[in-house]
């Protein structure tokens, strides 16, 4: 490279050619570490495949709770108006006689 | 970084079928690489170690992802560079460099940039390399990636590219913006040290 006469850019040069630390054997355990970690995320994943099913089948379970509610509480209003409607035919029947 | 004898696709292959020993294979291959950059652009509190764990953990899960268009060192690269760029950012403390707190060979240094335009001296390599290592930890993350790459280690911007993501424009006003702010560090050092 160069040189400009910049301080700065001496500076870096001369970094530039600094002996670098040899990178040398993982440390002891690092790659048990790393593999463990792989092995646990690995399991992991597996479990997460189950989720999407196990969260469509929750939604399908409320909505059948949902359904099955409304269809009852329908039915509990109609009730009484059908039972009104046949005391009332009653009552009429009833007047209605000679 | 190519070993003879050492089958990439079909070690990947390996892994994603859950193949231990091929994944220990994997590490072996890869752990000159990501422990280089991881010493490279380390935060000055966190361990090379934990970095490289933590590099070496998002590499073996999102492996399912290399898609395989570019060689995986780069992929691998980028990994870790991104990982270091995290961890410098969670360290929100950027220490103040004096003059009062360098070693006598950095003090040298101050002085022979200052005395002379001439290169420096062979034997002041290791103390310039301590000092602008301190200077670059007063810079944010980006910028002291910028410097790093493209100063120290003489990385074309090609390579920067491919390693940061950033486009050409991205790195070279980058790059321009974290020289300056790193010339007034080493001006004021260097004002401190001629009072």
């Amino acid at each position: 490279m160069k040189n400009s006469g910049d301080p700065l850019d001496r500076l870096l040069q001369a970094a530039a050619r600094a002996p670098r630390v040899g990178v040398g054997e993982p440390a002891p355990g690092l790659e048990s570490r790393c593999l463990a970690a792989w092995r646990s995320a690995r399991d992991t994943d597996d479990s997460a495949l189950l989720l999407p099913w196990l969260r469509r089948a929750l939604a399908g379970a409320v909505a059948l709770v949902l359904l099955s509610a409304a269809w009852n509480l329908g039915s509990a209003w109609q009730r009484p108006a059908t039972e009104v409607f046949f005391e009332d035919a009653a009552v009429q029947i009833a007047l209605n006689q000679p | 970084m190519a070993e003879s004898g050492f089958d990439m696709p079909a070690c990947l292959e390996r892994v994603r079928q859950h193949d231990q020993d091929a994944a220990r294979e994997l590490f072996q291959h890869l752990h000159p690489l990501v422990a280089k950059l991881v010493r490279s652009h380390l935060p000055r509190r966190t361990s090379v170690e934990d970095l490289t764990q933590t590099v070496f953990m998002k590499i073996f899960a999102h492996l399912d992802q290399y898609a395989g268009k570019v060689p995986l060192e780069h992929w691998v690269a980028r990994i870790a560079v991104n990982s270091c760029i995290k961890a410098l950012q969670a360290e929100k403390i950027r220490p103040e460099v004096r003059h009062a707190d360098l070693s006598e060979e950095e003090v040298l240094v101050l002085e022979q940039l200052a005395a002379t335009t001439e290169e420096m001296r062979p034997d002041l390599s290791s103390a310039s390399r301590e000092l602008v290592e301190k200077l670059l930890a007063r810079l944010p993350p980006d910028d002291r990636l910028v410097i790093q790459l493209m100063n120290l280690e003489g990385r074309s911007l090609a390579e920067v590219r491919q390693i940061t993501g950033w486009n050409v424009a991205v790195i070279k006003v980058r790059a321009f913006r974290a020289r300056n702010k790193l010339r007034q560090h080493l001006r004021d050092l260097m004002k401190e040290q001629s009072l």
